[in-house]
């Protein structure tokens, strides 16, 4: 049996000025503002600076949050959906520079792998997939990140971008159309890959290693 | 059959990504958003001192005005639009004789005092009490005593540089009643420029005034007893 707070009761203790209550918000809420932020942005520092300007907003504007309408996540996604926003029309450029930092981490976890083989092809195909991602455009991006990366709803997903369900729909379902089309010729690999993996295993492996890294 | 293919396979890959993505978080930024965050409770309590500290600050000073406000001069208040004239006493001997003297010292100023014995106006000039011995004997006790305020009490400012012919007087002197402002740099910042004060004024034979003495008695400078 846990006594924790609910969101609202802890944006009414931090109206009153409880610190705590505010480090408890962000302790259960920042993965997901940073998270969003990162794989909109790229960018490590410009994701870091959005989550701590959503926290200090969320300290200025906490009496504008309403439980009825939204949850408080739907609330913080949406503040920093805008920060994002403003980010992107200030720096186009650095969401080019800051994709190696994902790569590097990626890198990272390939050598805990138990089969490395596998490993590199899968994380060449998500290499491949963020690239493509991060080459949509920002309202594509954006719905795709919120409702295929975080899991939200298409509800949710139409609270944070402002926009009707079907909207978020129709744009999920364009986002996934030029997603398959950019990775087209990865799929189509990773497709021959499986057959000669139920065939063959070793064979198939083996090759499935060699086309990859001609990608 | 081949698009749902590969739908399932960006299905799954987006699933890995998100997957990955789970890892990402940057509790570091607790500290920074803490320190960063300005609470309402607290903006609300610098507001609200700020309310408070005005109205406090402002009594504060209409306090120390009303204390320090000069009291008007009711026996004279019929008059205070007009100039008066109050003495007009000359003595040109000894006058003439200290004038003398004060251009031979390196002083900036000459003092009058009135004598009271002689009916008339006798200048001394100003000297250092501790090269005087003169003066140390006379009022050692002034010299510990006298504050800025009480030398200029009697202390006349030339106002016109004075010929020899000039020095010999005779003199008169004035006394007025003028605004402030009137005595231009020579006026304390504690006058107001419209508040009425009182002056000697040291007239030469030709009419000129050549040195003026604010009336330190009068109503400007309230601090100190009439």
């Amino acid at each position: 049996m846990t006594n924790d707070p609910s969101d609202p009761e802890l944006l009414e203790r931090m109206a009153a000025g409880d610190r705590e209550a505010l480090a408890i918000i962000f302790r259960r809420h920042h993965r997901t503002v940073y998270r969003f932020s990162r794989q909109m942005l790229g960018s490590k520092e410009a994701a870091e600076d959005v989550t701590q300007d959503v926290f200090v907003a969320l300290t200025r504007s906490a009496n504008r949050f309403n439980p009825a309408v939204a949850s408080l996540s739907t609330y913080l996604y949406g503040i920093a959906r805008n920060l994002v926003l403003q980010q992107y029309k200030r720096s186009k450029a650095r969401i080019e520079i800051s994709i190696d930092t994902i790569f590097h981490e990626e890198d990272a976890a390939l050598a805990t792998a138990a089969d490395p083989a596998e490993s590199i092809s899968r994380t060449q195909m998500t290499r491949q997939l963020r690239l493509a991602i991060f080459r949509l455009p920002v309202h594509y991006r954006e719905v795709v990140v919120l409702c295929e990366l975080n899991g939200l709803s298409y509800e949710e997903a139409a609270q944070v971008a402002g926009c009707p369900v079907g909207t978020i729909r129709s744009r999920l379902s364009r986002a996934r159309q030029m997603l398959i089309e950019r990775c087209r010729a990865l799929m189509n690999v990773e497709s021959a890959a499986e057959k000669e993996h139920q065939s063959e295993e070793e064979v198939g492996k083996r090759w499935l290693i060699l086309t990859k890294n001609n990608c | 059959m081949a698009d749902t293919h590969q739908e399932q396979l960006l299905s799954d890959l987006l699933r890995d990504v998100a997957r990955d993505d789970e890892r990402l978080e940057a509790p570091h930024l607790e500290a920074r958003i803490l320190a960063s965050a300005s609470l309402p409770e607290r903006a609300r309590s610098a507001r609200s001192r700020a309310w408070v500290m005005w109205p406090v600050a402002a009594a504060a000073v209409f306090a120390v005005a009303v204390t320090f406000r000069p009291k008007p001069d009711t026996t004279n208040r019929a008059v205070q639009d007009s100039t008066e004239v109050a003495v007009a006493e000359s003595s040109p001997a000894p006058v003439r004789k200290q004038l003398e003297a004060a251009r031979k010292q390196p002083v900036r100023s000459v003092r009058l005092q009135p004598d009271r014995s002689a009916r008339g106006v006798r200048l001394q000039p100003e000297r250092s009490r501790q090269s005087d011995p003169d003066l140390r004997a006379q009022a050692p006790e002034r010299a510990t005593v006298e504050s800025p305020v009480a030398h200029s009490q009697i202390e006349f400012v030339p106002l016109l540089p004075m010929t020899e012919q000039e020095l010999a007087g005779p003199f008169q002197i004035v006394r007025v009643q003028m605004p402030g402002a009137s005595l231009g740099s020579l006026r304390s910042p504690l006058v107001l420029p419209n508040e009425m004060i009182e002056a000697d004024v040291l007239l030469g034979e030709d009419g000129r005034a050549r040195a003026i003495r604010v009336n330190t008695s009068g109503s400007i400078y309230p601090w100190r007893p009439r």
